[in-house]
């Protein structure tokens, strides 16, 4: 694989390997009843037989992808611009927000405003879904081998780029002052509702790192069954 | 001139196309089975080889279109394990695809030997 070392296999920690699967199986889509129960087919089978995970399923994205189709540039397109309207909505709200006076009152919108979102909607809406998804699915192909420019790397060098680019940009555009243009003209309550909404919509979307997965297989229980479970017999957590 | 060589993948071709039964097959053998014992199963029938990367999503497509139902079966030690059964549309699926099989290798062998 491009910019892999062919070392001597590896043994892969089967921890790691189930949370590369379950990544895989996240964004793609699948229930998360599903990527509970094939990561604990996993961890049965490496349990029974000692074998190592990547010997007997494959690569974690091989292995996701005989589940469900991986996600298609289109699905990540589409998450990244939903993601993008979210957090321009939401760091939109912040003036808003943090300005005083009568909630019906009209806050305007300038372009300095505009512009200094920029930053924000890039880290929290658009490198999850390009930077985060490839270095994601690259350590999915991966793994027990070691990539020959590190995760750390990488994202470094991206965010200095990223800082250089912005501020050139910067240094480009005219500097207005307190004479910015004013962008949009709208009550401080509907800047805040929509920024809520926004916030919602933006952690509500899964990127395949949430939820974690327990170290042992074991059926899926909801977390009402699970409170009732603790309520009634505090033990279990400790047992489970 | 020396015959071409026979392909390599040639029976782990016909094995994808009837996996499912074969599956369906060692389930009906065992009554149930968890994912590692199915595996042991078929390596007893000759179908020795297979990695759990190729059966299991087999089992969870058999499990979608409700031939095979799963139940976790905790242990006297360990973690609770997965359990595969056969269900009737899967005994009917089996019944079927068996008369299917001896009928296609019937005619597969007539028309090899020419």
């Amino acid at each position: 694989m491009e910019g892999m070392k062919p070392l001597e296999p590896m043994h892969v920690d089967v921890g790691v390997y189930c949370r590369l699967l379950a990544q895989q199986l996240r964004l793609a889509g699948l229930p998360e009843g599903r990527v509970v129960e094939v990561v604990h087919d996993v961890l049965d089978h490496v349990r029974a037989t000692g074998e190592d995970p990547v010997e007997a399923f494959g690569q974690p994205a091989d292995y996701a992808a005989r589940w469900v189709e991986p996600p298609t540039v289109w699905d990540v397109l589409r998450h990244l611009a939903v993601q993008g309207v979210a957090a321009c909505a939401m760091f939109g709200a912040m003036p808003a927000l943090v300005t005083g006076g009568s909630w019906t009152r009209d806050v305007g919108v300038t372009l300095d405003d505009a512009l200094g979102t920029v930053p924000f909607v890039v880290v929290v809406a658009v490198l999850p879904w390009t930077l985060d998804l490839w270095l994601t699915r690259r350590a999915a192909r991966s793994a027990g081998r070691r990539s020959a420019v590190p995760d750390w790397v990488v994202r470094g060098a991206v965010i200095v780029a990223l800082m250089v680019l912005f501020g050139w940009g910067m240094s480009l555009l005219p500097d207005h002052g307190p004479e910015s243009p004013t962008l949009l003209d709208a009550p401080r309550w509907l800047y805040v509702s929509v920024g809520v909404a926004g916030a919602c919509v933006l952690f509500r979307q899964d990127r395949g790192q949430s939820s974690g997965l327990p170290a042992a297989p074991g059926p899926r229980r909801s977390r009402w069954s699970r409170l009732r479970r603790f309520l009634t017999d505090p033990d279990s957590n400790a047992r489970s | 001139m020396s015959l071409p060589a026979p392909r390599a993948d040639r029976e782990s071709q016909w094995l994808k196309g009837v996996l499912d039964l074969a599956v369906l097959a060692a389930l009906a053998r065992e009554g149930s089975a968890y994912g590692y014992g199915l595996l042991r199963s078929l390596a007893d029938a000759e179908l020795g080889g297979l990695k759990g990367g190729t059966v299991y999503p087999v089992l969870g497509r058999l499990e979608d279109e409700g031939l095979v139902r799963s139940e976790w079966v905790t242990g006297g030690a360990g973690p609770p394990r997965r359990y595969f059964f056969l269900t009737a549309g899967g005994r009917a699926a089996l019944d079927e695809g068996r008369a299917g099989w001896t009928s296609f290798a019937d005619r597969m062998t007539r028309a090899l030997e020419g």
